[in-house]
């Protein structure tokens, strides 16, 4: 007699308590927007699982620090648990490192349909479904002292329940795949992820809404559909209210400023023909062969760009935010630079012994110091390190480069 | 050594390109300074030491090369010019050059800077000045003064190079190589770096990005603890959940019980009732059965026997009341009688009618007549007086007799009016120039125009008075003190000058001496010509002289004693003008401002009062109109008065009323005929009418005999309302006949119907009878007890029901009856024992209700409690400031990285920079600089290697033998002149590399080296020299002319100015010395350093080191130079000019460098 088929929701790092990053001057039209989008793809995530009749939700870390979350995280989670339980619908939640059990108050009850188990304490196995004739079982995958995936209990044999594997933070794909459990449900890594999907389907659903420029893309929750056969089936929803993408302007050496206002107007466009009820935080990057990398840098084309396109934003409904524009290209400087017999040749040459790991290492933190500084300050400027990094080392060429070239 | 000669040999090989070549071969002076026809010729080629004493002329000599090649200065003229010893200025250098020999000959025209300048060939034919076009292009005077012809001074100067183009060849380190500037580069560095961590004077991006880091750090702190609040309110209000859930319970127990005792307490007289109700129907037991409908029968026939009783009773009232209404009905015989008689008159009804009607009519056709006559009465303008219809005086014969006075006396008021229109003109006339002249002076705060112009005149007058005195009085003044200083100076003195007293005491000593001279001869006994005339001009001179005193005196009294008889005077004219002065400012207003401005005014205000002059004519012409039209309406309004007197007159004459006007007059002659019809037509109705009123009054006559006759009283005397009256009684008898045989027929009738019933009253009597024997009882009242009875039982078991079915529906749904019950109980169990009082059910129930009562206010406190917490917990949940807060961190956070970022890609940027300026600072220095090095290490033997300048920076720097870098500012005198030195060398070699080879001449530049030092330098000038440069060194100091003479070095000696002959020789060549070297005696002063070398100059008298007075040491590098504090005369003397020069030329200068 086959099981019956059941479907949950599979969501994690909500990070509730955490905005938006790396946006300096938005405007207030947008402020909103941004600082409600963690609050509303979730909600999104939890009115998507009721519309879909999911028999449960899996929640795996990070969903709120509830010391940096405050009363609005804490209501939210209450309010749309609560729903979830007036639909029958069972939330387990494993906690992840900044929403530990310990952190959750004592007094504010949880709705009965939640259960809450943690990632440092060794928990029972889970049935899920009738007592008698149970669907599925909960299995906490943890990391042993090597490092490698441990499944706390021992998955079922019988056919009719299947094994779920539960767990957060990284962890070995083979392993994982020797476990025994047909889906292991991970949480703690903000990009969805699909490590396998044979014999185990192991899975990141990733963030519900991205926050920053390394978070691009559609974010959202994995539903996990279970058939009578017990094979898995997971479907993306997409719940960002804002996101975050890199759209890329392919130049060529003929392109000049004019040609590249229109050739990033026309970006703006597609992107808002392509998703108008979406909030977009677009990077623009700029590949192909260019003679406006001094210009984008130093010359003030990249900003006087930024700002034409961000005049936009709100216009004809088109929500579309212009963080920045990047060139490939712009971080390069020709070979023959090196070998001048100038102040900048030598300038380079002196920065390319430094990249090489030659020369007297550059300190930072002591000499170059203006003086006086507060402690503060003076912290605050050798948080980064001692020696400047590579990537430092390139931006000091490029704007040696950009100083001395004399252009 | 080695080094000396690799040194040597590269500089030998320098390669002078092709370009301005200058040679000096030989120097001829015409005149300048003590030079006067000098001629060096012969003039070596390499190196020269020209030596001299002090002020011997070697400055003279340089200036004298310098103002052939750059002309005479202001300075070169007032000082060297004219020549000392005469002659002209100027002269001429012979030179050699690459294009062959030529002479630059330059004399002073007195005027130009340039002077007479020419350019000789060999042969003497004069070429174009292209030679000193291109000096000039290439080396400006102040180059060639600070490089080329150096005196100590210019050596010393090192910041004078910086501002002309050898500077370049110093200081500037990129030498062009670079696109941008390496410094503005490192300048824009830090101050980006600047923006970010701030500086002195602002606080930079960072520290600003920090601040409100923090200020959102804590306000992100301060919200997060709201959590902690939350948390408690929502603890709270799981807890006061509980409790309400218990409070609710309670409250529901109390209602319930609340409920119970209210009902029993509604329900008590129910229930009591019934419970009573029980007891009495068992106590009234069963009652026998009586047949249905018997009490309704007996009932029946009761009533219906006293219905007929009733009827009877009503018969008979009826009858009664017929008999007395018969009764009511009286008759007036009489007037029955005469019955006829009053029909008779009440025929003439209509025709009264007619006649009272046209009795009215009349009358008031009359009215209107009476009424229409008055109305055209006063039409016509009379009123109410009385017409003189009935005299006939009036008609329209003498109302015609009244038109001519009518005439007149419309004439008369038009005339009047005229003449008051044209007075009330005038008078308007006269009061607006009135209004407007005393505006005006109002405005100048006057009322008479006369007074006011003439007291502003006279004012004006006194103020210009008053300027005039000013100015005179300063005149005076300044005359006053002219004159005095004038007596004052010593010229102008009653007493005669020294100057004039010592000139005559001169002269007549002079003349005494040969009066006496010539008395002498005379007392000798020397009679001849010369002493006759010695005596004569003694004599004649001595009376001249003392005439001449005795005339310069007087004239000089005359003069002094006019000037005083002139002052005086000027003084009693400046007194009498101060008293005028001081009247006038008695008279003046104190206040108003400088005399000019206030004399403007008073002007101004003249000439406004003298506008309003033809105003008061015009006043005084218009005054005069209004009185002559006053006059004029006087008359014509007498003239009126006697017309109307005329006109009243003849109205009275003829009846009319004096006030009647010749208008009303006019209407009145046209509404005469009419007013006579009407006046007619009135009189015959008014006959008519007194005819009406007799017939009337004789009918009234006959109706009041009537009714007196038949008895009927009247009061009104109306004929109409009296026949009325009578015809009214005999109707109302006529009536009463009628209803008394009414009456009487009805009487009859209810006499038969009161017989009929009695005899049914009897039949229902029987019938009563036997049904009382039906019931078994003897009489009606035993039949109505027992009927009583049974009839109550049947009510009270109704009442029973009821009663039961109210408390059961009292009760449903709420309690039970037996609730009820025990409730009762319980009531009636407390108050039957009076040992234990209890409580009665509203007792309980009023403890209840405040048990409840309680119960509900503390539910109530609980909900409003709940209510507020989740007003709270909805409030703090909906709060978004702490994600608003964390958003704009995360913000300035990112601001901060970027910023931070920057700051260490800028601080890595300027990192490496200076790396590149030190690496630029090490390789990269000028070529001059480089040259500077090599001859400053051959000036110092080694111990100092390199010379060098920093980046942005003209500062000079120098090199140790241990690398040690030390500011050439922080150097003894000596070694920095030694740096100098070495700079110029390099300066010249620079400018042959350049094309440019002049010769360089050295002014005593070596006067502050000691032995050791001037030795090198000599050394190191010779071997400058071999390289190809003409070098002339002039000095005074023998020990360098020796050091010189001893390298075998062409030495030569001035030649003393002061000597013409020794002049006209030439230089002297000086033959070679070699000895040792020379040592020189440690000094006190320079003027003992000069004296001493002055006095040791001679070659046989040369001090040599000893223990007593040991030689100048050599290591004066680290030691003060003595030299460097002790110049000699001419270099002090030297140095003034050069300055007071230089500072009047380079305008505007620029400070010294450090070094200098």
């Amino acid at each position: 007699m086959p099981s019956p088929p059941f479907r949950f929701l599979h969501a994690s790092d909500f990070h509730l308590d955490r905005p938006m990053m790396g946006i300096t001057d938005a405007p207030s039209s947008m402020l909103d927007d941004l600082i409600d989008a963690p609050y509303d793809a979730a909600e999104q995530i939890f009115q998507s699982a009721i519309q879909e009749n999911v028999e449960f939700i899996l929640l795996l870390g990070d969903i709120l620090n509830v010391k940096l979350a405050g009363p609005r995280g804490l209501a939210f989670l209450v309010d749309q648990f609560s729903k979830l339980g007036e639909h029958g619908i069972a939330i387990h939640w494993l906690d992840g490192s900044s929403d530990p059990l310990k952190d959750w108050p004592a007094a504010v009850q949880l709705p009965p349909n939640v259960h809450r188990f943690s990632t440092t304490s060794s928990t029972a196995d889970l049935l899920i479904g009738p007592q008698e004739q149970p669907r599925a079982q909960l299995l906490h995958i943890v990391q042993d002292i090597d490092g490698k995936p441990q499944i706390s209990g021992s998955p079922q044999t019988s056919a009719m329940i299947t094994n779920i594997g539960v767990g957060y933070g990284d962890f070995d794909t083979e392993q994982l795949n020797l476990s025994g459990v047909q889906y292991a449900a991970l949480g703690g890594r903000h990009q969805p992820q699909t490590l396998a999907t044979k014999p185990s389907v192991i899975h990141y659903c990733g963030t519900h809404q991205g926050r920053g420029q390394t978070e691009t893309g559609p974010h959202g929750a994995t539903l996990v559909e279970i058939t009578e056969t017990q094979s898995v089936q997971t479907h993306r929803l997409t719940v960002d209210t804002i996101r975050w993408h890199t759209e890329e302007i392919k130049l060529n050496e003929n392109n000049g400023a004019e040609e590249l206002g229109r050739l990033l107007a026309r970006g703006l466009e597609k992107l808002a023909n392509k998703d108008p009820d979406r909030t977009w935080l677009v990077t623009w990057l700029l590949t192909g062969p260019s003679s406006l990398g001094h210009q984008l840098r130093r010359g003030g084309l990249a900003k006087g760009l930024i700002r034409q396109l961000r005049s936009r934003f709100d216009s004809n409904s088109k929500r579309i935010w212009t963080v920045g524009i990047e060139s490939s290209k712009s971080g390069s400087i020709e070979p023959s630079s090196y070998e001048e017999d100038t102040i900048l040749g030598e300038y380079l040459r002196a920065i390319r012994r430094r990249q090489q790991g030659h020369g007297t290492p550059i300190d930072l933190t002591t000499g170059l110091m203006p003086q006086p500084l507060s402690n503060e300050l003076r912290q605050l400027l050798s948080q980064a390190g001692k020696s400047p990094e590579k990537c430092e080392l390139q931006e000091s060429a490029l704007q040696g480069f950009d100083l001395l070239h004399g252009d | 050594m080695t080094d000396q000669r690799a040194f040597s040999s590269e500089k030998s090989v320098l390669p002078i390109k092709e370009g301005l070549h200058v040679r000096i071969t030989k120097v001829e002076i015409d005149g300048f300074g003590v030079w006067s026809n000098l001629i060096l010729p012969d003039l070596p080629d390499p190196l020269t030491v020209v030596y001299g004493p002090n002020e011997a002329g070697k400055t003279t000599l340089m200036q004298f090369i310098r103002t052939v090649l750059y002309g005479f200065s202001t300075e070169r003229r007032r000082r060297y010019l004219p020549p000392v010893h005469g002659g002209n200025g100027g002269g001429q250098l012979n030179a050699a050059g690459s294009s062959g020999e030529f002479s630059i000959v330059r004399r002073s025209d007195g005027k130009a800077t340039q002077g007479d300048v020419r350019i000789l060939a060999a042969d003497g034919s004069a070429q174009d000045s292209d030679l000193l076009n291109s000096l000039y292009s290439q080396i400006d005077e102040s180059t060639y003064n600070n490089v080329f012809a150096v005196g100590l001074h210019e050596l010393q100067e090192l910041a004078s190079i910086n501002d002309t183009e050898a500077g370049q060849y110093l200081y500037d380190l990129t030498g062009g190589l670079d696109r941008v500037s390496l410094i503005e580069v490192l300048r824009e560095l830090k101050a980006a770096q600047n923006r970010l961590t701030g500086d002195e004077h602002r606080a930079g991006q960072l520290l600003d990005l920090m601040d409100e880091r923090n200020r959102l750090d804590n306000e992100v702190r301060q919200l997060a603890n709201q959590v902690n609040q939350w948390v408690r309110l929502w603890a709270e209000r799981t807890a006061l959940e509980q409790q309400l859930t218990e409070q609710q319970d309670e409250l529901n127990h109390l209602q319930l019980e609340i409920r119970v005792a209210e009902l029993a307490v509604n329900l008590r007289d129910r229930w009591t009732r019934r419970r009573k109700l029980d007891q009495e129907l068992s106590a009234m037991g069963n009652v026998p059965s009586l047949p249905e409908g018997i009490v309704e029968r007996l009932n029946s026939l009761n009533e219906r026997i006293d219905q007929r009783r009733k009827q009877r009773a009503q018969m008979k009232l009826t009858y009664y009341k017929l008999r007395d209404e018969f009764r009511s009905f009286p008759i007036n015989r009489v007037l029955w009688g005469q019955q006829s008689r009053v029909q008779a008159l009440a025929e003439q009804q209509d025709w009264l009618s007619a006649l009272t009607a046209q009795i009215q009519r009349l009358e008031s056709e009359v009215t209107d007549s009476d009424r229409v006559l008055v109305s055209h009465q006063q039409l016509s303008g009379l009123g109410n007086a009385t017409m003189p219809f009935a005299s006939g005086d009036l008609s329209p014969i003498t109302l015609k007799s009244l038109r001519g006075p009518a005439r007149d006396l419309l004439d008369a008021t038009r005339s009047l009016d005229q003449a008051k229109r044209e007075y009330q003109s005038e008078r308007d006339e006269k009061n607006r120039t009135q209004q407007q002249l005393t505006k005006q002076l109002n405005h100048h705060k006057t009322t008479n125009l006369t007074e006011a112009l003439g007291e502003a005149r006279q004012q004006a007058s006194q103020i210009r008075r008053r300027i005039q005195i000013e100015e005179r009085l300063d005149q005076l003044t300044r005359s006053l003190r002219d004159l005095e200083e004038e007596m004052e100076s010593p010229a102008n003195a009653r007493l005669l000058p020294i100057r004039t007293l010592a000139l005559l005491g001169v002269s007549t000593s002079f003349f005494g001496m040969w009066l006496l001279a010539g008395l002498f001869r005379g007392w000798l006994n020397v009679s001849d010509l010369i002493g006759s005339a010695m005596l004569w001009i003694g004599g004649l001179g001595l009376i001249g002289t003392i005439a001449y005193k005795f005339w310069l005196e007087h004239s000089l009294r005359f003069y002094h004693d006019e000037n005083q008889e002139h002052l005086d005077c000027l003084d009693r004219e400046a007194e009498n003008l101060r008293v005028e002065q001081r009247d006038l400012d008695c008279l003046l207003p104190s206040e108003g401002g400088p005399w000019v401005s206030r004399l403007k005014t008073a002007e101004k205000e003249v000439a406004e009062l003298e506008r309003l002059v033809p105003l008061e004519s015009t006043l005084e012409t218009a005054s005069q109109r209004s009185e002559s039209a006053q006059t004029h309406t006087s008359r014509v309004a007498n003239d009126f008065q006697e017309t109307r007197t005329r006109w009243a007159t003849a109205l009275l004459a003829i009846g009319l009323p004096e006030t009647t006007t010749p208008d009303q007059l006019d209407q009145l002659s046209a509404q005469y005929e009419s007013m006579l019809t009407l006046k007619r037509e009135a009189d015959i109705k008014r006959d008519e009418l007194q005819q009406r009123r007799r017939e009337l009054e004789t009918l009234q006559t006959r109706l009041q005999k009537l009714a007196n006759e038949t008895g009927l009283p009247y009061n009104d005397d109306d004929p109409m309302n009296l026949l009325r009256q009578i015809t009214s009684a005999l109707e109302s008898e006529s009536h009463s006949m009628r209803r008394r045989t009414e009456i009487r027929e009805k009487a009859k009738q209810l006499c038969k119907e009161h017989q009929q019933c009695l005899h049914q009253s009897d039949d229902l009597n029987l019938k009563r009878e036997t049904l009382l024997s039906e019931a078994g009882v003897s009489n009606e009242q035993a039949l109505m007890q027992l009927v009583e009875r049974r009839d109550q039982i049947r009510q009270l078991k109704k009442e029973r029901e009821k009663i039961a079915g109210e408390i059961e529906s009292l009760i449903s749904g709420q309690c039970c009856e037996d609730d009820i019950r025990r409730e009762f109980e319980k009531a009636e169990k407390g108050s039957a024992d009076m040992n234990q009082p209890g409580q009665t059910i509203e007792q309980r129930l009023k403890i209840l209700q405040n048990q409840r009562q309680k119960c509900e206010d503390q539910l109530k406190q609980s909900f409003e409690r709940r209510g507020q917490l989740a007003e709270q917990i909805k409030t703090s949940a909906a709060d978004r400031k702490l994600a608003k807060a964390r958003f704009q961190l995360a913000a300035v956070e990112e601001q901060l990285a970027v910023a931070s970022r920057r700051w260490r890609v800028l601080t890595t940027s300027y990192s490496i920079l200076q790396e590149v300026c030190r690496i630029y600072e090490a390789q990269h220095q000028p070529a001059t600089l480089r040259a500077a090095s090599q001859y400053l290490e051959r000036l110092t033997s080694g111990r100092y290697r390199r010379v060098w300048t920093r980046l942005g920076e003209e500062v000079l720097y120098v090199d140790d033998a241990d690398g040690k870098v030390l500011a050439a500012e922080s150097l003894s005198r000596g070694t920095r002149e030694q740096i100098f030195l070495s700079l110029r060398l390099a300066l010249v070699d620079s400018y042959a590399l350049r094309g440019v080879v002049l010769p360089l001449i050295l002014d005593d530049v070596l006067v502050n080296f000691d032995t050791h030092r001037a030795r090198a330098a000599a050394e190191v000038l010779q071997e400058f020299a071999d390289a190809g440069h003409q070098v002339l060194v002039f000095t005074c100091h023998e020990h360098v002319m020796r050091i010189f003479q001893s390298l075998s070095v062409d030495v030569r000696q001035l030649p003393d100015h002061n000597d013409p002959a020794d002049v006209a020789l030439g230089w002297q060549v000086m033959d070679p010395l070699p000895t040792q070297i020379p040592t020189v005696h440690v000094a006190k002063s320079s003027k003992d350093v000069v004296e001493k070398v002055a006095v040791d100059a001679k070659p046989d008298a040369i001090p040599m080191a000893s223990a007593e007075q040991p030689a100048l040491h050599v290591d004066a590098y680290d030691e003060p130079n003595l030299y460097a504090e002790h110049t000699s005369d001419e270099h002090e003397y030297e140095w003034k000019i050069d300055e007071a020069e230089t500072r009047r030329d380079q305008q505007p200068a620029k400070p010294f460098l450090r070094a200098s």
